[in-house]
């Protein structure tokens, strides 16, 4: 199959309707952003498609079987690890000098051997971001990646995550149309 | 567990022991921390002593390791089976509210006398452990568990990575409070149980000639054990602790 089909989905939280006839494709092998105002579903869809949340109706063609890897809104990492063992938390088959040259090209070279607890916020997301793109994946989803990053960081870290996306499904779910002109995204989502 | 005890603070009372057995002049009722230290001494030098604290201490280690791994098991099935939950739950209630006295007397009717400290150990164990190992899965984060969820992440790793570091602080706590509580309540059953050498059995008999200096001897003997398996198992858990945070 050549794309991931949503059709009529539709969730609710308690009585209210959260996303509503949400109707989209996403091509495989090509980046698509998703722009909404904040609570506009935007989590919640993503929250479906990572299989940890159910459509009240509609349904989803094309996700079965594929692997799934994210970046959430929060870092979610096991704070007492380093980084190099948060990323091949999730995919041991990647080298500990693979990772580490991973980390050192976003600037946590210094961070290697630290725990996770001992980083800053701004180091804490460069790690969950590329935990998730050194994972296995088929379809990738970014849940606003650059959040809390300053201006230099989130450049040299959205340079390596086009680089490492190329050729691959990915959602990306943003409030700044600069960073689609950036990622060079043509295709985007509304809600 | 890893409450400071500082040395002068010791000194202090040991002091005050000195100074009161003296006054008092009655070594029958308050014998004196040197006259201790000599009986200490002078059993210490015997095979019967090491004999008896390798008995007792041997059974109330295996009653703890045994209550220990039973609780983290039954925690394990409650969380994840509420039916396990609901039917160990009267259990549970029913041996942390029974009199221990009530429990030794039992088993001496209805078992042998020789592994009573065992027996009391787990029973003291098993519900301190079960409820708080319960308490620590159930405050895991759900993010985290989600996240593991997403990328696939094994078993073994979760278990590891992300339910170990969240639950071991619980575990820690869990440990404390259970590793004092069996060794007082397995001394305790020996004493009434009276299992020919151990060192309940020991302090029954000091207790019957009026032997003070031995009940004191005996009872720092007791103090020293647990003090000792409660370095050597805090060694153990943090070693465990630093498992969980290498990869």
């Amino acid at each position: 199959m050549n794309e991931i089909r949503l059709l009529h989905l539709e969730k609710s939280y308690q009585g209210k309707p959260v996303l509503r006839n949400f109707t989209a494709a996403l091509r495989c092998g090509e980046m698509t952003a998703l722009m909404a105002p904040s609570g506009a579903g935007k989590t919640t869809l993503l929250r479906i498609l990572m299989g940890l949340d159910q459509p009240d109706s509609g349904r989803i063609e094309g996700l079965d079987d594929l692997r799934i890897s994210a970046v959430f809104q929060e870092n979610r990492l096991c704070m007492a690890l380093n980084p190099v063992a948060n990323i091949r938390l999730v995919n041991p088959s990647r080298s500990r000098e693979e990772v580490a040259a991973a980390l050192r090209n976003v600037g946590l070279g210094d961070s290697l051997s630290k725990r996770t607890s001992e980083l800053s916020g701004g180091m804490c997301r460069r790690v969950a971001i590329l935990r998730a793109l050194m994972a296995q994946y088929d379809l990738l989803l970014l849940d606003e990646p650059f959040q809390g990053l300053d201006q230099n960081t989130k450049r040299m870290v959205m340079e390596d995550t086009c680089r490492r996306c190329r050729g691959q499904t990915v959602l990306f779910v943003t409030h700044d149309p600069t960073e689609l002109e950036f990622m060079g995204i043509e295709t985007c989502l509304t809600l | 567990m890893n409450q400071k005890i500082r040395p002068w603070a010791v000194v202090f009372w040991l002091a005050v022991w000195q100074i009161a057995s003296m006054r008092l002049d009655q070594q029958l009722l308050l014998v004196s921390p040197l006259r201790v230290i000599a009986r200490l001494a002078e059993l210490s030098v015997t095979g019967t002593f090491w004999s008896a604290v390798g008995y007792s201490m041997a059974r109330i280690v295996w009653g703890f390791s045994a209550g220990m791994i039973t609780g983290v098991g039954f925690a394990v099935l409650s969380a994840r089976f509420r039916l396990v939950e609901d039917l160990l739950s009267p259990v549970m209630l029913t041996i942390k509210s029974v009199p221990v006295a009530s429990f030794i007397i039992l088993a001496l009717i209805w078992f042998s006398s020789k592994n009573l400290a065992v027996l009391i150990s787990f029973l003291m164990v098993v519900p301190i452990v079960y409820s708080n190992i319960l308490v620590g899965i159930r405050a895991a984060d759900r993010k985290m568990l989600e996240m593991a969820q997403v990328f696939g992440i094994s078993s073994g790793r979760r278990i590891r990575y992300i339910y170990m570091p969240q639950v071991f602080p619980y575990f820690r706590s869990a440990c404390a409070s259970a590793l004092g509580l069996s060794w007082k309540a397995g001394i305790a059953a020996e004493v009434i149980g009276i299992p020919a050498g151990s060192i309940g059995a020991e302090l029954q008999q000091a207790k019957v000639y009026l032997d003070t200096p031995d009940v004191f001897a005996w009872t720092l003997v007791i103090v020293l054990a647990s003090l000792a398996f409660e370095r050597l198992f805090g060694r153990i858990l943090l070693w465990c602790e630093r498992w969980t945070e290498r990869m």
